[in-house]
């Protein structure tokens, strides 16, 4: 295909940026959107161009933004980079919120979540962080109250679990010193029944199977629970319920919410995940109870 | 790479129809969020998301390291919020050139010269590595001219002024790039020895 377009893909790449600011005329407009909707390599030079266009803007490129947001990026210089920008733009933050926001008619609540100040074992979990008064409503400071006090009834359970492991393997005379998670690694997770259906009613075959490699070492995982849908007679409480692979109830929490953002998200300690597939259930409280699930098949990390 | 992933992906591009509704269904569940600030032209958004997996698939950008489902996920995100960002095209954002801190001319790397600069975001001083004649061609650009306008002003023929702003956008990808893999040998070596440990 390149052979083909070869004078035309000189052309269009010198006329991108222009593309872009909406100033060519309408037939070279229409020439140029011809073109890069059939020629791969013209598609590779307006992403450098749309690149190129956010750097000189004063803005962090977008792919980094949405790997910043899934916490896709490792801990280091581009970690800053993004968390740092972020941190001082408000085009970018409104933009970090979209990208972690449920799907939601009304989109564009206003207001701009900051992000938590980095630690050697933080992602950019935007999710659990307390934020400052902003322009949020009241419904919005009530799920923040509520996912907070869970969150903190969690990791408060976790502690003492810990503590109790470490007491009875001091007991036994076996040292595992381990330094507190107070960032648990989080793990994203997509439906793999995205649609809920109704509680007791069959649920369609897995779709989609997580595959997660869940990290060695940390007693605890932030599990994030993204892209469900419920129908909007569905109420904000729900509980939740992880199945090993032959269905046996592991781990159940009641009364969970959503967070901030929208998405499911809880903090477990990692023992109970089963070592090699679960299931997770997210199960809504209310008159039309839904059941949302998330399949998950685990391999564990090397050290 | 998944072998269920490789599947799909040849499928998909010999345009099977089954593949290809499922994979617009992932597409059109994933970009929902955007659909608000999309509304206007959500089937060319749609269209677009198809395209440029389609053109992403077929250059074998994907290598498997996710899931083809998450990738696509991350894809949709990406190229929505570069839609969002057309869309704004955001002619009142183009910086003023005096903000830019200035960096040493000559050091060992890019990332040190920005690490013993004083300045003040990370990504300000990596695009005062670019040169001014680039700054100034893109704060017009970002400022809304066309390059009829940009060439009068500037006094350059048309011709001159596209090949230029193409060197200027090849100089800021390579920048990019340069940054992005001195960052990534930056992060190997400040690897903890501890964390190799085996836990048990």
């Amino acid at each position: 295909m390149t052979s083909e377009h070869a004078v035309g893909c000189e052309s269009v790449a010198e006329l991108l940026p222009w593309w872009l600011n909406g100033t060519l005329a309408s037939d070279e407009a229409r020439d140029v959107q011809e073109h890069i909707q059939q020629c791969d390599s013209c598609r590779a030079e307006l992403r450098q161009t749309r690149r190129a266009r956010d750097l000189h803007a004063g803005h962090v490129p977008a792919e980094e933004l949405v790997d910043y947001a899934l916490g896709n990026l490792p801990d280091g210089p581009h970690f800053t980079l993004v968390q740092e920008h972020v941190q001082q733009c408000e085009a970018c933050r409104q933009e970090l919120e979209l990208v972690t926001s449920p799907a939601t008619r009304d989109a564009g609540t206003g207001g701009a979540p900051t992000v938590a100040a980095p630690t050697p074992l933080a992602r950019a979990n935007v999710h659990t962080d307390s934020v400052p008064p902003g322009t949020w409503g009241v419904q919005t400071w009530r799920r923040l109250a509520v996912a907070a006090t869970l969150t903190t009834f969690v990791l408060g359970a976790g502690w003492f679990y810990e503590r109790w492991q470490w007491q009875e393997q001091a007991r036994t005379n076996t040292s595992t010193l381990q330094e507190p998670v107070l960032n648990p690694p989080v793990l994203n997770l997509l439906a793999s029944t995205p649609v809920a259906v109704a509680r007791g009613s069959q649920a369609p075959a897995s779709a989609f199977i997580n595959e997660v490699t869940l990290p060695a070492g940390s007693p605890l995982l932030t599990l994030v629970l993204l892209d469900g849908t419920f129908d909007e007679a569905t109420t904000s409480e729900a509980e939740l319920q992880i199945l090993d692979a032959q269905g046996q109830l592991v781990w159940q929490g009641n009364n969970l919410t959503r967070n901030r953002d929208g998405h499911f998200t809880l903090t477990v300690p990692a023992e109970v995940l089963p070592q090699s597939a679960f299931t997770l259930q997210v199960m809504t409280i209310g008159e039309n109870p839904q059941v949302l699930r998330y399949e998950v098949k685990t391999l564990l990390a090397s050290n | 790479m998944h072998p269920e992933d490789q599947q799909l992906i040849a499928a998909f591009l010999d345009g099977d129809t089954e593949v290809v509704s499922r994979v617009r269904e992932w597409l059109a569940q994933a970009s929902r969020r955007f659909r608000p600030q999309l509304r206007a032209s959500w089937e060319d958004v749609q269209q677009e998301l198809l395209l440029e997996v389609t053109s992403l698939l077929r250059s074998e950008t994907f290598r498997g390291d996710s899931r083809l489902r998450t990738y696509l996920w991350r894809v949709a995100q990406c190229t929505c919020l570069n839609l969002l960002r057309d869309q704004k095209r955001r002619p009142q954002d183009s910086p003023a050139e005096t903000e830019f801190p200035e960096l040493p001319e000559r050091g060992p790397s890019v990332l040190r010269r920005i690490e013993e600069a004083q300045a003040v975001t990370q990504l300000q001083q990596l695009m005062s590595s670019m040169p001014a004649d680039c700054r100034r061609l893109w704060t017009l650009i970002l400022a809304g001219q066309s390059y009829r306008q940009m060439s009068e002003e500037l006094g350059i023929a048309v011709g001159t002024l596209r090949v230029r702003v193409l060197r200027c956008r090849r100089k800021a990808q390579a920048l990019w790039d340069s940054w992005s893999a001195e960052a990534q040998r930056f992060q190997q070596q400040q690897r903890s020895p501890r964390r190799r440990r085996a836990v048990k």
